[in-house]
């Protein structure tokens, strides 16, 4: 045992029996000292009391073995941490073990302190223990562990991928004109960001974006990226193939990336905010734009907040928007958007906007793996633009001109809130998620008809709310257990829209209902083995709903209620090799509807259904390296409407019978079959980032009707139809690293043919459809003061049937050059082009060209904005079909200027 | 720089006319390198070494293999060649095979002569290194390095949570960015010593950096390279390779393998830029 040395403290001056001593001694002896004895015992007193506190010197020392074959080991790093009686950390001290694997490491410490012995090696299991007062004699033993060390790999300093993850150094791409996290994005390569503020990794929609782990603000995060200040950020980490519930991480693929936004400062509790307002000046007098904004950030690791306030007459996409839950009844009840709308932004319409809003986010961590987040918004919007149109034709003998204004305008409030508590850990998932919502829509359309004027007005409210909720379960034998459930309530529609005055075209009519929905559903994976399983999945959905229709205008179905439930299963079996991924699954669902309605002639009716949705579907992935993968999927189902069950049970075929007032059997059915092929290469590094997407599917649809009776009397019908879908779709991307190129092109054929055999008059009615994309996007950085964005997408479509054949082409162009000048200044230069081919249309062409120039500082920018340089006035459509002339016109905005102030805090 | 590339140029234009001349004689077989594995890796990282000279930075690329017992750091080209002759087996070769499997080698530029083999033998840590064609091999005790690692700095490298230290040690003043996260006293050159792999060090010069570029778990062998050397102090070696490289004329003169077959001698070289890591201790 001679390896095992005694611990022992090394004295400097009083050690603690001694103190001890005194202090006995003290208290025995108060009552009858005498002044010279008082005296003395006062310097003792004196002389003590500091030492009570004074920290000494100790030592600790011993030997690492290795706890299976007890040889000594050597290089293990020994390291002590202090923590004081008053919670503050002392320095950590450390020191590596020798061939004999002895270490030692004297220390100076006070008896209240706590001490944590921490021993690390690579290939051990590290270990960690508290060491008591005095420090006793230590013989360590380590449990050698199969240690698993990510390749990482640094390209340039400023990327690096480590696993599944890469990470981006912010610093290596801060520009002079970078100013939020957005800007400083789009300058890495292999992201990029939309139009709509969404972030792309290699030219695929990211799944969700992390600040220091935390998603705050599920898909609306554009208001993080453009709030947050590039400078307070350290790294950006794209996760590829991020799976983020981390119970089914190894038993579910995703090809899904996300996005984690690394602090400078994870511990940040300083606040940070900017305001800025714009005021400008347009050519059109009626017209003059301005906008404020204000935002307020708190964020680190532990609790994130984000608030924004914004307002703007310029139709820019405010924050609330994106949280908005509710539909838009009010514009469906009233849009009357031609078939070809002018191809511009809204923003570019006369009167295209005003909007504010208000939004608060917020997420808070609690202990390692809890969070609580919460999302509130508020946003008020109004829209207008208007329409001319004079239309000229013959009927018959007779020519009729008519001449039509339109004015639609829209306003909107929206409110929306979601509470959500999330527990993540590597064996539990618990989800809820209560959303509340609330909307209120103005819509009206001014029209003016041959002389005739009047107001077509529509109201709609709506109010809903939802909670759902998920667990799952990893046990201790791997199987994995989900259960989620999910109630929503719908007050929405409630709806009323009448023409005013008295005109021809006055009438009034009012919808409101509301909807209940609840779904359920369990899944229990049983693990067979380490590379295969079996789930059994169980749902059920219901639904009871009512709706209630009253006015002028005849409607096919009022007063409406029923409800409906739906019960599935499907059992799938999942294969997870080395390489190759294989799941067969085999859904069946059963759909049971029924519902009470009143006709337009006001008979009471009823209406029940039983469907049920035989399936199948195999899944094959096969993937050798972490570049590329091939995926094969084939899919089939089958929809009875009442087919099966009307032979097993006779009340429902009774009521079928009752509804169809006839005994002759009626089976739908609904057939699907669909096969789809993919390949995907990705190599995010060696220089530059590169993929190649291709994918093919086919998709075929046959709906059958056996037998359609009348109300009147029998007449049968045969009615089949068959629609085949061919999709192809094919995607490369390139990026150098840190100066970048980036293109993106699609290619996407579909083709559509549909076949409609009428027996009785032994027709057949074909249409093919067949739409193409072409979508190259470039944007360069190839100097730290130049950006260059090229943008050109262009589209055509052939509609044809026997009877006519219709085809459009429309090409779009967008360019921007980015050029940074004098340090503080950015000048800016964007045009966009648009043109546009369509038989019978004649379409003009028409170009906007914006710029603007940008002062920037530390802590304030100010910007000046110039857009529709080139002052396009209208859009002017006109299509000629022999004789007949329709012509269109939209008014744009006139030439505007628009400057800005900035200031952070 | 410029001069040093001209004598290499001129070096392999002479071995090549040797070669040619041996061509046309039947050519023994040769052994690419003898070479014995001491130890298994479990890790290796991958430093660039950024070495101001002369005014401009010479990039190199290092190896570091972590094995069990011991470490070897390199210059990447060398690690290669090791790992190439380790794979040959010190076996007798076809001279031209030889150069076809050694040129199969997607090869990188270095400016790295010395090998650092550390606890090897155990408790002591040996050093090769080449002046002009002279081998040369120090052995000398292992010391504890005493870093000072009182900071409160930190930043992530790699991914990696890093602490900073500092230390004074062969005549110049290092500051190292550590990662705890990686438990291993190792680091590049004789940096070492740390409760954490040295993921990053530079001089407070700023004449000599080292940083991490690539981490990676592997299990090869740690090869050492036998070789006939010449057993010197590693002090000595650094004052014969400073003397070397600032007086390279009066090495090369007379020397028979700078000569032609005219007999001609190769441009004169006066010096070439030689910023040394370890200061050599003042006599």
């Amino acid at each position: 045992m001679s390896w095992v040395r005694a611990i022992a403290p090394v004295s400097e001056g009083s050690n603690g029996g001694i103190i001890a001593r005194h202090r006995d001694h003290l208290i025995v002896r108060t009552g009858k000292c005498s002044a010279f004895l008082c005296a003395f015992l006062l310097l003792s007193l004196v002389a003590i009391l500091p030492g009570s506190t004074q920290e000494r010197r100790y030592a600790v020392s011993g030997r690492v073995l290795d706890s299976l074959t007890k040889q000594p080991i050597n290089e293990v790093v020994v390291q002590l941490n202090r923590k004081k009686a008053d919670g503050t950390k002392a320095a950590a001290q450390y020191t590596l073990t020798d061939h004999a694997g002895h270490f030692s490491l004297s220390f100076t410490a006070h008896q209240t302190d706590r001490l944590i012995l921490e021993i690390s090696r690579l290939d051990y299991q590290g270990y960690r223990r508290e060491v008591s007062f005095p420090p006793g004699e230590m013989v360590l033993l380590l449990r050698s562990k199969v240690y698993d060390l990510p390749d990482v790999v640094v390209k340039d300093f400023a990327i690096y991928s480590r696993r599944d993850t890469i990470s981006y150094a912010a610093r290596a791409f801060i520009a002079p004109d970078t100013y939020t996290l957005e800007d400083l994005m789009r300058r890495m390569p292999g992201l990029s960001i939309g139009s709509d503020g969404l972030i792309s990794y290699m030219g695929e929609k990211i799944d969700r974006l992390y600040i220091e782990g935390l998603d705050m603000l599920g898909g609306n995060y554009p208001i993080a990226t453009q709030n947050i200040k590039a400078e307070d950020i350290a790294s950006v980490e794209v996760l590829e193939n991020h799976q983020p519930v981390k119970v089914l991480r190894g038993l579910r693929d995703t090809n899904m990336a996300s996005v984690n936004v690394k602090l400078k400062n994870p511990n940040m509790i300083r606040p940070s905010g900017e305001a800025s307002v714009g005021m400008g000046q347009a050519q059109e007098r009626s017209y003059t734009p301005y906008e404020a904004k204000a935002n307020l950030l708190l964020i680190n690791a532990r609790l994130q907040t984000l608030a924004v306030l914004n307002a703007n007459n310029t139709s820019a996409r405010i924050d609330a928007e994106g949280t908005a839950q509710t539909p838009s009844p009010a514009t469906g009840l009233l849009s009357s958007n031609p078939a070809t709308p002018p191809p511009a932004s809204l923003d570019r319409y006369n009167r295209g906007g005003t909007s504010c809003g208000a939004t608060a986010n917020g997420i808070n961590r609690i202990g390692s793996d809890y969070t609580f987040r919460y999302n509130l918004s508020y946003a008020n919007r109004a829209k207008r633009y208007s329409r001319f149109g004079e239309s000229r034709y013959t009927v018959g003998e007779q020519e009729i001109f008519t001449h039509e204004t339109e004015s639609p305008s829209l306003r909107a409030q929206t409110a929306g809130s979601t509470f959500s508590f999330n527990l993540n850990d590597e064996r539990s998932y618990v989800d809820n998620k209560l959303q509340i919502s609330g909307m209120h829509e103005q819509a009206e359309v001014s029209v003016g008809r041959d002389g005739l004027q009047f107001v077509q007005e529509g109201y709609a409210r709506g109010f809903s709310a939802s909670n759902k909720f998920s667990y799952k379960r990893r046990t201790d034998s791997d199987d994995l257990v989900e259960f989620a459930g999910a109630i929503s309530y719908a007050y929405t529609p409630i709806a009323k829209y009448f023409v005013s005055g008295a005109s021809p075209y006055a009438y009034r009519q009012q919808v409101s209902g509301q909807a209940l929905f609840g779904s359920f559903g369990w899944d229990y994976s049983f693990i067979l083995s380490n590379r295969s399983s079996i789930t059994a999945t169980m749902g059920v959905n219901a639904q009871y709903g009512t709706l209630d229709s009253k006015g002028d205008r005849p409607y096919a179905l009022n007063d409406v209620n029923g409800g409906e439930v739906n019960i599935s299963v499907s059992p799938t079996y999942a294969y997870r090799g080395e390489y190759l991924h294989l799941s067969l699954g085999a859904p069946l669902s059963l759909l049971w509807a029924k519902y009470h309605y009143i006709q337009t002639e006001r008979t009471r009716k009823n209406f029940e259904e039983t469907t049920l949705y035989p399936g199948a579907e195999l899944s094959v992935r096969y993937q050798r390296v972490s570049e590329w993968f091939l995926r094969g999927r084939v899919g089939f189902s089958r929809a009875n409407n009442g087919s099966i069950v009307a032979f097993l049970s006779e009340p429902i075929r009774q009521s079928y019978s009752a509804q169809r007032k006839t005994s002759e059997p009626s089976w739908p059915a609904t057939s699907l079959y669909s096969a789809a092929v993919s390949f995907e290469y990705k190599k995010p590094m060696q220089g530059f980032f590169s993929a190649v997407d291709l994918s093919a599917g086919r998709r075929v649809v046959d709906h059958t009707v056996s037998t359609i009776v009348s109300e009147q009397g029998v007449e049968t019908t045969y009615t089949k139809q068959r629609s085949k879908l061919n999709i192809l779709n094919g995607r490369t991307y390139l990026a150098q690293n840190i100066r970048s190129i980036n293109t993106t092109f699609s290619v996407e054929l579909l083709g559509g043919y549909l076949s409609m055999p009428f027996i009785r008059q032994n027709q057949k009615t074909e249409l093919d459809t067949y739409t193409w994309v072409f979508h190259p996007y470039t944007s360069s950085y190839p100097l730290s003061w130049l950006s260059v964005n090229l943008d050109a997408r262009l589209e055509g479509q052939t509609i044809a049937s026997q009877d006519f054949r219709h085809a459009n082409l429309s090409l779009g162009i967008g360019a921007s050059v980015s050029i940074v000048f004098a340090k503080h200044f950015t000048f800016n230069v964007s045009s966009s082009s648009t043109f546009r081919r369509e038989k019978d249309f004649s379409l003009p062409t028409i170009t906007f060209f914006d710029g603007s120039i940008r002062y920037k500082r530390n802590r304030f920018a100010v910007d000046l904005e110039a857009s529709n340089l080139l002052d396009v006035r209208s859009y002017e459509l006109i299509r000629l079909v022999e004789m007949d002339r329709f012509y269109s016109a939209y008014p744009f905005r006139s030439r505007a200027l628009l400057a800005r102030l900035a200031v952070k805090f | 720089m410029f001069n040093q590339k001209l004598l290499l140029l001129f070096a392999l234009i002479t071995l090549f006319g040797s070669i040619d001349l041996d061509a046309q004689r039947s050519r023994p077989p040769m052994r690419f390198l003898e070479v014995k594995a001491v130890d298994q890796d479990k890790m290796q990282c991958t430093y660039r070494y950024d070495v101001v000279e002369d005014g401009g930075v010479n990039k190199s690329y290092l190896n570091l293999q972590i094995g069990t017992h011991m470490s070897k750091c390199c210059g990447y080209r060398s690690f290669q060649m090791d790992s190439l002759g380790f794979v040959l087996g010190n076996k007798l070769y076809d001279p031209n095979d030889l150069g076809h499997k050694w040129s199969n080698v997607k090869q990188v530029y270095e400016n790295v002569d010395w090998t650092i083999y550390s606890d090897y033998p155990t408790g002591q840590v040996t050093i090769t290194d080449r002046v002009f064609t002279d081998n040369y091999e120090s052995v000398e005790p292992r010391t504890t390095l005493v870093w000072d690692t009182n900071y409160t700095d930190s930043k992530e490298i790699m991914g990696y949570p890093c602490k900073k230290a500092t230390i004074e040690a062969w005549g110049r003043t290092w500051q190292a960015w550590y990662a705890p996260g990686i438990p291993v006293a190792a680091g590049p050159w004789e940096l070492r010593g740390l409760p954490g792999l040295i993921l990053e060090a530079s001089d407070a010069s700023g004449d000599h950096t080292f940083q991490a570029v690539r981490i990676r778990q592997t299990n090869e062998p740690i090869v050492y390279r036998i070789a006939n050397r010449f057993k010197e102090k590693r002090d000595r070696v650094v004052r014969e390779k400073i003397r070397f490289k600032g007086n390279v004329q009066a090495y090369t003169e007379g020397n028979v393998l700078l000569q032609s077959e005219g007999g001609k001698q190769p441009p004169r070289v006066k010096s070439i830029p030689y910023t040394p890591l370890r200061l050599p201790t003042s006599k």
